[in-house]
């Protein structure tokens, strides 16, 4: 539907259209005739409109026709309108536009002004050594970041929208010579074809992009840091910038990402190495040693050694539930505490802590409910899962698993298990890579940034794994 | 050999290096369960050398089955056989290999049974307990030869492990001079064990089937060779140094592995931290024991020319779980029955298989 020339005719259409709205009409004198302004107050910077629209149009005299006004205004992004539905879309999208009387066409005017949060080290991310920038809600700002990081004309971004109502903006950002083609086409059409009513943070997009929508593992990476972002993408990935999310995506993602950390190549590199190690044997920690406990207690009482056992011995008198479900209801407990301490305000967040270690811990202990050396247990394999933070969502799911299993069917049940898990996650791909690269499939050169990691002047090529255009990393000609 | 790279199936490609890791992860953990003692029982202080010649035999074997599929075009040993003799034949082939696995993978499954059973648990576990093995078999049959191949990528590591920490807490307690003097028994007794020692080995048939699913690399024979020979060299290393710490009571010692090196100083020092070592190998086992079946699930949707393993694999499984559920109580007479009858009919199955090879004509390029 084309606009009117009449422009009480137009105003009473739009009045209809935006009726209990928050859409602003105001009056205004464009060189001597009337004009109609349209624009959402809270979405719209008023001084640069006041300065750089109103304030030279008044003075136009005669008004020229909009397509030589909209030359005139110095701002980037105005353009001449004719549909009615474009004026909505350029309203509701936050820019102003202006519709004369005796025209049937408008001006829509970029005058977008959002409040946004400045740039932060975000609080998931924290380092003692590196960059400290965070990304913040507004894509923009984020576009800045990874702009100001990869200073070529290779970054290339494709602006896709998701979201029927939302009208997201997602931007796909891979640099052309080296990330491979499959990857980049796969990501946009996967993204295109999302077809929901609203996609209000990454994580949305995340879930429709992924390949097995019911996987326990996640199949993308996240990151709330640039600097990381730009690493990832100089290796071969993609990233995806949601508007409104503080969150980038990466793919394809490979499980061992998570056990790397950005500071790993800020640092010494026997230090990194030593890192590494330690989270993987953490984590391993963190889902086996609850369900070992357990299994060795009921089961193989042969792998404790003597004075251990005889702790136990001593601890456990008394002790009125079987020690699976003891093991299960002190990590009920750890959850429903980690749970609330999230939730809760910060300064409820000490009085949590008192109640959950002292009060609980403590008087479960004295009053013969749980055993000690299984608050002990419960401890370490809680403190050991936050090694690695990004994996404590699927992994505490795994460690009930494993409990309930080592409980039932004791050390086998535990082999079985971690052979399905195995074999689950060998068969697991997600944008053709292997989710467990580089170590099934065996991938030599990755290697040199895997459980361990070379020094960095060595690590000479990109991951092979996400099949590079150019593999190169490191000239050894200069 | 761009023609023989476009025909192999892709979706189920395994990588040389994933061959020589499946031999070498999961070759030597099924023969070391029972198979040490049975062949002492008959062999004695030889029972070395009557493995290290069963060994050259399925190695050479092996190297034989690799240079005839080379010489026929690298195609799938049922590409080979309906190119020859026609797609009936081949069927019937294939079934009969699925039987031939099916039957031959249930001694070790009994046998490892008996041993997580017996000796990895300390207070008796439900009955039930072993039966989740099936749900694993089920499970990595459906999946295909692409995942065990990945699978041995990350098992090979903890194969090695596990024999490393138990043979070198081990060695220490074995006197090699149980082993003298070489030739103390007859050469019947020497023929008569490198046949009992059979229904512990299925790596050519493993070999034949793999055929055809991998891209030849450069010294490809000599690398699955010799992979081979590594796990028989592991094998041989753990039965020598068996027989070095239990002697003339070898043959009674069938589930020796946890009590080998329970005589070790360090052992008794820190505690029984070489059960590490028996549940690395265990964590190999299961997919050790998965293979016959995943195999066999292989050649009946193959034969049946269906796409859909589900169904296969459910119905092996299930087959192999009842059977195992009669006849584990009789896991000593499937055994001898095994070593003093079957074993022969495994010499005669593979010795068919591999002269039906043999007559196989070179395949047309498709």
């Amino acid at each position: 539907m084309r606009l009117s020339s009449d422009l009480s005719e137009n105003e009473a259409l739009f009045k209809t259209r935006f009726k209990d709205g928050d859409v602003v009409f105001s009056y205004v004198k464009a060189g001597r005739r009337n004009a109609l302004l349209l624009y959402i107050d809270a979405l719209t910077d008023l001084t640069s409109l006041s300065e750089y629209v109103l304030a030279p149009l008044y003075k136009l005299r005669p008004l020229p026709k909009p397509e030589k006004i909209a030359a005139l205004i110095p701002k980037p992004g105005t353009r001449v309108v004719t549909e009615v539905k474009d004026v909505i879309s350029s309203v509701i999208d936050g820019k102003a536009v202006l519709l004369f009387d005796g025209d049937s066409s408008a001006l829509s005017i970029d005058t977008k002004k959002f409040d946004s949060r400045s740039i932060a080290e975000p609080p998931t991310s924290a380092v003692v050594k590196g960059p400290r920038e965070g990304f913040t809600e507004s894509v923009k700002t984020n576009l800045s970041l990874i702009r100001r990081r990869l200073k070529t004309e290779k970054l290339k971004i494709v602006k896709l929208t998701v979201g029927r109502i939302t009208k997201t903006d997602v931007f796909v950002l891979y640099l052309s010579n080296v990330t491979d083609d499959k990857i980049v086409n796969s990501v946009v059409r996967r993204v295109s074809l999302i077809d929901v009513d609203g996609a209000v943070d990454s994580s949305y997009v995340a879930k429709f992009i992924a390949e097995r929508k019911t996987s326990l593992f996640r199949q993308s990476g996240n990151t709330e840091k640039p600097d990381i972002l730009a690493a990832k993408m100089l290796e071969g990935r993609v990233g995806i910038l949601v508007d409104g999310s503080p969150i980038a995506l990466t793919v394809p993602y490979l499980l061992f990402e998570d056990f790397q950390s950005s500071e790993d190549y800020f640092q010494s590199t026997y230090r990194s190495n030593m890192a590494r190690v330690i989270r993987l044997i953490s984590i391993t920690l963190a889902i086996l040693l609850p369900s070992v406990f357990v299994s060795a207690q009921l089961f193989h009482l042969q792998i404790i050694p003597l004075n251990f056992l005889l702790t136990i011995v001593n601890s456990i008198k008394g002790i009125p539930l079987s020690p699976s479900l003891e093991m299960f209801f002190t990590l009920l407990v750890f959850e429903i505490l980690n749970e609330a301490s999230v939730r809760m305000p910060k300064y409820v967040g000490m009085a949590l802590s008192v109640v959950g270690a002292l009060v609980l811990g403590d008087t479960a202990v004295r009053a013969g409910i749980v055993s000690t050396p299984t608050i002990m247990i419960m401890a370490l394999s809680g403190i050991c899962l936050y090694t690695v933070p990004e994996l404590v969502d699927s992994m505490s799911f795994l460690r009930l698993i494993y409990l309930f299993v080592a409980g039932s069917l004791g050390g086998f049940g535990i082999i079985i298990l971690t052979g399905l898990l195995i074999v689950y996650l060998v068969s697991l791909e997600n944008f053709d890579t292997p989710f467990l690269a580089p170590f099934s499939p065996l991938v030599k050169s990755d290697l040199k940034d895997g459980i361990t990691m070379a020094f960095l002047p060595d690590m000479k090529l990109r991951p092979v794994t996400l099949k590079p255009k150019n593999k190169v990393r490191i000239n050894d000609e200069k | 050999m761009n023609a023989i790279k476009a025909t192999i199936n892709e979706k189920n490609s395994l990588k040389v290096r994933q061959i020589c890791f499946i031999l070498l992860a999961f070759s030597p953990v099924t023969k070391i369960i029972s198979m040490p003692a049975e062949i002492a029982l008959v062999a004695g202080e030889g029972l070395w050398l009557t493995l290290l010649t069963s060994f050259l035999i399925e190695g050479l074997t092996i190297l034989f089955i690799l240079y005839l599929s080379e010489k026929r075009g690298n195609g799938t040993f049922y590409s080979l056989l309906e190119t020859t003799f026609g797609k009936p034949a081949a069927k019937i082939i294939y079934f009969l290999i699925a039987a031939y696995l099916t039957v031959k993978s249930l001694l070790p499954v009994l046998e490892n049974k008996a041993y997580i059973e017996n000796t990895v648990y300390e207070m008796s576990p439900d009955r039930i307990t072993f039966f989740v093995f099936f749900i694993f078999s089920a499970y990595l049959s459906v999946k295909g030869l692409k995942i065990l191949g990945r699978a041995a990528d990350i098992a090979v590591w903890f194969t090695c492990a596990g024999f490393l920490v138990a043979l070198g807490l081990s060695v220490g307690a074995a006197d090699y001079a149980n082993l003298l003097p070489i030739f103390k028994k007859p050469a019947y007794n020497f023929v008569n064990a490198l046949f009992r020692a059979l229904p512990w080995q299925n790596d050519s048939i493993y070999i034949l089937l793999f055929c055809g699913h991998f891209r030849p690399e450069k010294a490809y024979k000599t690398r699955i060779t010799l992979s081979y020979f590594a796990g028989a060299f592991l094998t041989l290393v753990f039965v020598t140094t068996f027989y070095g710490i239990y002697g003339k009571i070898a043959p009674s010692q069938n589930f020796a592995l946890p009590s080998m090196s329970v005589f070790s100083v360090i052992v008794t020092n820190i505690g029984r931290f070489d059960f590490l070592a028996i549940f690395f190998i265990m964590f190999s086992q299961v997919f050790a024991l998965s293979i016959p079946t995943m195999l066999a699930v292989k050649c009946v949707t193959r034969a049946l020319s269906i796409n859909n393993s589900i169904v296969p694999s459910l119905t092996i499984n299930g087959v192999l779980a009842f059977a195992t559920a009669f006849l584990c109580s009789q896991t000593s007479v499937i055994l001898s029955f095994n070593t003093n009858v079957l074993s022969y009919v495994y010499a005669g199955f593979t010795a068919f298989f591999v002269l039906t090879l043999l007559t196989t004509k070179k395949r047309s390029k498709e």
